[in-house]
């Protein structure tokens, strides 16, 4: 049916958008192709689920705890890789394959710990809801979109109006000039490593409050927030968050004539078309192809 | 002498600030032309415009009375508009003779099929390829270090790299940014003598340069430029009178 | 004995995929996590032929390379004529969505319950059963993957592609036409990607998604780094060294499981390590003083 169809659009656009914002948030001022943002994803997840199930913390504590280590993973890859490796003049595409290592490590550890099956952190809500125009939506689900609500609106407060944000956009649209003006580069990318970590965590316990997790999941997720990024245009986080909704609304809206199957497809076809026709996204500015 | 290279009213801004406000110039083929101007006159920046690599906002690119405005930068290159880079561009990590044979136009072996058939006729064409790469840096002077990676070389040898590939290259219009700029004298007067010899067999010869005695000794036609606009144009003689090209020089 | 031959024989299989892969990230200069996608092609059109038309080894063949061929074109062509960036994100969205479809698409592929009994190759009439057989028909296609590929990268081609790694914007201003290079080296690994995965699809006999995720290329990816990008035998050291070294973790009585993880963590910090200490790689790139022959 129509409007549940909507309904399942917007609660996939809000995961999509939670996943893209910490990626975009990285990838804008670094440069870097986070892959690893992927496994982060997860890693937020499964410690929740170790807390509540293993621990036996009761949820809130579990999240905190969760996201906590999150961002200790997400510092370990900034302060231990990243940074050495910038250090070194490395260029953003070592840094790169350095992130695809770290996804595999960090991936293939929670499997050993967690083993490949699924796991559910889903059974403290019951499944009641509302019924909006004959479609039904949990609570769970309200509070994923009201995350990516909130959530983006706050990176874009934070982007705009703090010196810190302000100091992360100087970063990323160019670091030597920023350094130079006497801003700590190094701290900014370490914010923007602790910020984007948060953001991958939160999404992923969103997330996983409403659905199963598996630890090889990250991968497709990321793949949406990447997608949502091209389409809005990284340097915009309302291009993003349209750029979710638009993929978000697709996939569901796309699928109600044709199957299930094909989800994926539209999304690359999407992806297609942006980079044929708009590759700086909707909101992003035309870049030269070329920097001689 | 048939003029081969025009830049109509072209202008290009970066960030708000003029690269270049309404240029317009003539390049005569036979002749030796030289951009002199403070940096950020736009002198790279006209380079970069005729060869492709940015677009102007206004204006129009001819080349041998074409407008060449739509084709892309290795288009332009293939029409025979060789160029030089401010900051040396080489593949470092090729040899001398390499980096030269690169430059060489229409190689059959550049096409994948040609690459793995490998027929005699592509063979012998790389043959000569080779042949004309090690003369080629022979008249620049470079023939010992042709078996050496390039990035061992010297900075002066460098730049008589980057003109053999452009001569190579088989380029009637030679763009070239700074070509004695950082080099010691007895390579710079070789390079002058190479850019007059070339001149007189009928090439196109501009190139941007800051030394004035160097442009003196050779440059035909001198245009001085600021601020993205044609300040001057002249024979040497008169530009160095100019009292703004005097101003700027002697600051 | 046996389980050494079959190590041997996916030595060979990852040697085709890891040089075919050096060819467009190593020696072009083309980062490219979407090689498992279009070595999953080769294996699932292989399979789909060999087992709904029982048509001959060779044609299946071919036709997995002009399946990967033509989908490496939808890839390469719109986004190779952007940044840098953006063809990495093109391969990741590529393999992502490969392995979805090979996932999703039940009615054809089966999807997670993969295709069982694909049958042997047979070749003018000899069919390949044994360990012996198939470490020779591979071996055979590996030493015929490497005398191509030698014949690409030794070549004006080739020399273009190593420009074009090193200096874009400068190979342009020489009159190369940039585009046709990244696009040719990358239909070009595909296709042979695809050779080995349908190598794969008649040696094992099985095929399902999981042997085709993004974890797969990076894999191969990490062959190329570590093998030494720019260097094709370099890329067969690679294999030897990334099939072999893993099997510690059999020898020495880990759960099959628990030892297919243990090989990924291997793999996946040998990556980070080399990025962060030898990011040239054990063979490092060749530079031929004499240029080509």
């Amino acid at each position: 049916m129509l409007s549940q169809q909507l309904i399942n659009g917007l609660i996939s656009s809000a995961a999509i958008c939670l996943v893209a914002l910490g990626f975009a948030l990285v990838y804008r001022v670094t440069g870097l192709f986070h892959i690893a943002h992927g496994a982060l994803y997860v890693a937020g997840m499964y410690v929740t689920y170790a807390c509540i199930s293993i621990a036996g913390l009761a949820l809130g504590f579990a999240i905190m705890v969760g996201v906590g280590i999150t961002i200790a993973l997400g510092l370990v890859f900034e302060i231990g890789v990243s940074r050495p490796l910038r250090r070194k003049k490395s260029s953003i595409l070592v840094i790169f394959v350095a992130s695809l290592g770290f996804y595999v490590v960090l991936q293939n550890v929670i499997s050993l710990l967690f083993g490949n099956g699924t796991r559910s952190i889903r059974t403290w809500s019951i499944r009641e809801g509302w019924e909006i125009l004959g479609a039904h939506i949990t609570p769970v689900q309200v509070i994923i979109i009201a995350s990516a609500i909130t959530l983006s609106i706050a990176v874009m407060i934070f982007q705009r109006w703090t010196k810190m944000g302000q100091g992360m956009r100087a970063v990323a649209s160019d670091p030597e000039l920023a350094s130079i003006s006497g801003l700590n580069v190094n701290n900014i990318i370490l914010l923007t490593f602790v910020l984007g970590s948060a953001l991958a965590g939160i999404a992923g316990i969103v997330v996983s409050l409403d659905a199963d997790m598996t630890p090889t999941m990250g991968m497709r997720a990321l793949l949406m927030g990447v997608v949502a990024v091209i389409v809005g245009g990284r340097n915009s986080i309302p291009g993003v968050a349209l750029g979710a909704l638009i993929l978000g609304m697709t996939q569901h809206l796309g699928t109600w004539q044709i199957s299930a199957k094909w989800q994926d497809a539209i999304v690359f076809v999407i992806l297609l078309i942006f980079l044929l026709f708009r590759p700086q996204g909707f909101f992003g500015k035309k870049m030269r192809t070329v920097h001689v | 002498m048939k003029s081969v290279l025009t830049v109509n009213n072209v202008t290009k801004h970066f960030d708000g600030t003029a690269a270049l406000d309404d240029f317009s110039c003539t390049f005569e083929s036979g002749r030796i032309t030289s951009l002199i101007g403070p940096n950020g006159a736009g002198k790279t920046t006209l380079f970069n415009v005729i060869c492709g690599f940015v677009e102007p906002e206004t204006g129009e690119v001819y080349h041998d009375s074409n407008l060449i405005c739509r084709l892309k930068p290795c288009e332009r290159a293939r029409l025979g508009i060789g160029r030089t880079f401010q900051d040396l561009r080489l593949i470092g990590r090729m040899t001398a003779l390499e980096n030269v044979m690169l430059a060489s136009p229409h190689q059959l072996g550049e096409n994948i099929a040609h690459a793995i058939l490998r027929l005699p006729i592509q063979r012998a064409q790389e043959l000569k390829n080779r042949e004309e790469a090690a003369r080629w840096l022979e008249y620049v002077g470079l023939a010992e270090k042709q078996d050496d990676l390039a990035e061992t070389l010297s900075y002066g040898q460098q730049k008589l790299l980057t003109l053999a590939s452009c001569l190579a290259s088989g380029a009637e219009v030679l763009l070239l940014d700074e070509p004695v700029a950082g080099v010691n004298p007895e390579l710079i007067t070789k390079i002058l003598d190479i850019l007059t010899d070339l001149a007189n067999k009928g090439k196109t010869v501009v190139f941007i340069e800051h030394n004035l005695e160097v442009v003196t000794k050779i440059a035909h036609t001198v245009v001085f430029m600021d601020v993205g606009q044609k300040i001057d144009e002249g024979p040497p003689e008169k530009i160095r009178n100019n009292p703004r090209v005097i101003e700027a020089y002697i600051e | 004995m046996t389980y050494l031959l079959h190590l041997f024989i996916l030595v060979g299989i990852y040697a085709i995929l890891s040089m075919s892969l050096n060819l467009i990230s190593g020696y072009t200069g083309l980062l490219s996590i979407a090689h498992a996608g279009f070595y999953g092609i080769g294996a699932y059109v292989a399979a789909l032929m060999a087992l709904h038309a029982h048509t001959n080894f060779l044609l299946n063949i071919a036709c997995g390379i002009v399946a990967a061929g033509l989908l490496s074109l939808v890839v390469a062509v719109p986004s190779l004529r952007l940044r840098g960036d953006y063809f990495v994100i093109a391969t990741f969205a590529f393999q992502i969505i490969a392995f979805s479809i090979m996932n999703n698409w039940v009615s054809v592929t089966a999807g997670p319950f993969g295709l069982p009994g694909i049958p042997r190759p047979e070749i003018l009439g000899f069919t390949f059963v044994t360990h012996i057989h198939f470490l020779v028909l591979v071996g055979a296609f590996a030493v015929l993957a490497l005398f191509f590929l030698n014949r690409i990268v030794h070549s004006p081609y080739g020399r273009v592609l190593r420009a074009i790694r090193e200096d874009e914007v400068f190979t342009q201003s020489l009159g190369k036409n940039v585009t046709y290079f990244k696009i040719s080296v990358f239909v070009t690994g595909a296709a042979i990607a695809s050779i080995g995965g349908a190598l794969y699809a008649h040696y094992i006999t099985f095929i399902d998604p999981t042997s085709f995720t993004i974890n797969e290329s990076i894999f191969i990816l990490a062959i190329v780094i570590i093998g030494g990008s720019g260097n094709l035998v370099g890329s067969i050291v690679g294999a030897l060294v990334l099939v072999m070294v893993p099997e510690f973790f059999r020898f020495i009585g880990m759960p099959s499981a628990i030892a297919a993880n243990m090989r990924q963590i291997f793999y996946g910090g040998l990556l980070v390590l080399f990025m962060m200490f030898m990011p040239e790689g054990f063979l490092g790139e060749y530079t031929f003083k004499k240029g080509e022959r």
